[in-house]
């Protein structure tokens, strides 16, 4: 187009007529002496003109079309709205599930990883205390029968079994004090955590024969429980000659809590021995003693709250009597068996009515869910 | 003044959910919607579905109307933008050059006086032909603006507040639109051809 650029705006303004009066009036005077921009002119305003003729009626029924449309779009948004509802509810039950299975998984590894943790512990054991094999006889098989679990704790019982806890948590007990029968009320006081002392009394059989906790007790080299919760056939010794030889002392040397008093308690270890602890049952009364017996390692695990942790040291030639009524196969060395808590004051009226003077030592007055019985 | 008052009471009617109302809205700015969106669609179908889409979202955000401007001048921006999201989205549109006969536009431009006078060349349902051709050959800019003015009639003003465009905007786009649509009516091909003949 050869017409005037500069004057391109105007003459399109010109034609919508948006146009001041002064544009109009320098426009004007332009298209006087230029032709290009009049035959411009003329050609915008015939386009103008026929382009407006351009406009096309709607089809008939478009604005039906429309409110049919809205009204579509309205169903469509509540089918939408109760679609989304049902949507955020099975979201939710997904989320929930999920969530459910997280948890499950939180808690299955942990039981896998205590698992795992009881052969570690279990290889950690076997490889610290080499002088259990030598001690028990690879003989041994495991007693622990379900049947174990007989009689119901008495009221009795349970008195004494209080009184232990509380005179325990009390009383300090002096280093070395021979006493006869075990009384409740010279058990000693608040203890090495039970793993200490079975660590000890199991990592030195020599002292305990001693018949001082507290040579055990100061030697606080962690022994996890589950050591001896794994003991079986392979791990159970032959019993020395001396240990058969040795007599059935009487006796039994209290430790004594100056020399426990130094082990740390550890709250937890009671709990962890607790966990790694296998179900086993004395029945009540000595008539109970050749019905049932109590379970020897191994023992499959049970629910804390039902059973006793009780490592047993077994030293002497009485020891090993008394461990014979309940089974033939126990032996001089450290045994972890499971008692039953309804059975327990039935277990300890066994034992004094064995004659054999022991140590005892309750790792929890509130929630007691161990023992420590040394015999030496 | 009249027409926006009455214009005015049904679209208050219309927010209170009388559809009747709202349809009357719809039979009121419908033939410039439609035809907006045929000129920016090129064909009917998509013209009706573009002017019920821009319909539907005027009748979902009507609450939204603050009655700040003319109902028409928000009317066209919803269709704008509707129109507009169209032809970005249909990026395999076919496209007419402004310059077919680039090569020969030179021998083009020799055609001499009678270059502005189209009523020599076509007849008026020709001049229409070509214009539609035209339009559709304008990019969506110039296209949209030069149907809101020619086809639709929306003053410079209701431009401004449709597209949001500054006033100095929307009259050189204007200018330089109606440039661009001369010069493909220029250079039509056919047309060229059969004045060739005519001439012979």
């Amino acid at each position: 187009m050869k017409h005037c650029d500069e004057y391109s705006e105007l003459i399109s303004a010109f034609i919508d007529n948006e146009i001041s009066d002064a544009e109009a009036e320098s426009l004007k005077a332009h298209l006087a002496t230029c032709h290009d921009c009049r035959a411009y002119l003329l050609y915008l305003e015939k386009i103008h003109t026929e382009t407006a003729t351009l406009a096309q009626d709607v089809p008939d029924g478009f604005s039906s079309r429309v409110m049919n449309s809205i009204v579509a779009s309205e169903k469509a948004q509540k089918r939408f709205g109760l679609s989304r509802f049902k949507f955020t509810a099975i979201a939710a039950a997904i989320i929930l599930l999920v969530f459910a299975a997280g948890r499950l998984d939180s808690f299955f590894p942990t039981v896998a990883e205590d698992l795992s943790n009881e052969k570690v512990d279990e290889g950690l054991t076997q490889g610290a205390l080499p002088q259990e094999k030598d001690l028990v006889p690879s003989t041994l098989t495991p007693l622990y029968t379900a049947e174990n679990y007989a009689a119901p704790i008495t009221d009795n019982d349970s008195n004494q079994k209080a009184d232990t806890a509380s005179d325990v948590n009390k009383k300090q007990i002096p280093t070395t004090e021979r006493t006869e029968v075990p009384k409740l009320e010279n058990t000693p006081p608040p203890a090495p955590p039970v793993e200490n002392a079975s660590n000890a009394a199991i990592a030195a059989p020599e002292q305990m024969q001693d018949t001082t906790v507290s040579d055990s007790s100061a030697d606080e080299d962690a022994l996890p429980p589950a050591q001896n919760i794994e003991y079986d056939e392979n791990t159970a010794a032959p019993s020395e000659g001396n240990a058969s030889a040795g007599g059935g002392s009487t006796t039994v040397e209290n430790s004594t809590a100056s020399d426990s008093g130094a082990l740390p308690e550890d709250s937890t270890a009671p709990d962890e021995q607790q966990e790694e602890v296998t179900e086993s049952d004395s029945s009540s009364g000595d008539s109970a003693v050749e019905e049932t017996t109590p379970s020897i390692l191994p023992m499959p695990a049970v629910p804390q709250s039902e059973t006793y942790a009780c490592y047993i040291s077994v030293k002497g030639q009485g020891a090993l009597s008394l461990f014979s009524e309940y089974s033939s196969n126990i032996y001089e060395g450290n045994y972890l068996i499971s008692i039953d808590k309804a059975n327990l004051a039935n277990t300890l009226s066994l034992l004094d009515n064995s004659g054999f003077s022991y140590y005892r030592y309750d790792g929890d007055s509130a929630a007691t869910n161990f023992l420590l019985i040394i015999i030496p | 003044m009249v027409e926006r008052q009455v214009e005015l009471e049904l679209v208050r009617c219309a927010k209170d959910g009388d559809a009747a109302s709202f349809e009357e809205l719809v039979k009121l700015h419908q033939k410039r919607v439609y035809n907006l969106a045929l000129r920016m669609s090129g064909n009917s179908e998509d013209a009706l579905d573009l002017s019920q889409e821009v319909f539907l979202r005027i009748y979902k955000a009507l609450p939204l109307f603050k009655e700040q401007s003319a109902f028409s001048t928000w009317v066209y921006s919803i269709a704008s933008n509707v129109c507009i999201d169209f032809v970005r989205k249909q990026s395999k549109l076919k496209t007419v050059s402004l310059y077919p006969d680039a090569e020969t536009d030179a021998a083009v431009l020799e055609i001499p006086d009678n270059r502005y006078q189209p009523e020599l060349e076509y007849e008026k349902a020709e001049l229409r032909e070509a214009i539609s051709a035209g339009l559709s050959a304008l990019s969506a800019e110039h296209r949209e603006i030069l149907v809101l003015r020619e086809i639709c009639g929306l003053s410079y003003q209701e431009i401004c507040d449709a597209l949001d465009l500054e006033s100095g905007t929307v009259k050189s786009r204007l200018s330089r639109a109606r440039n661009q649509l001369c010069v493909f009516l220029r250079n039509m091909p056919v047309k060229k051809s059969s004045k060739k003949e005519k001439g012979r």
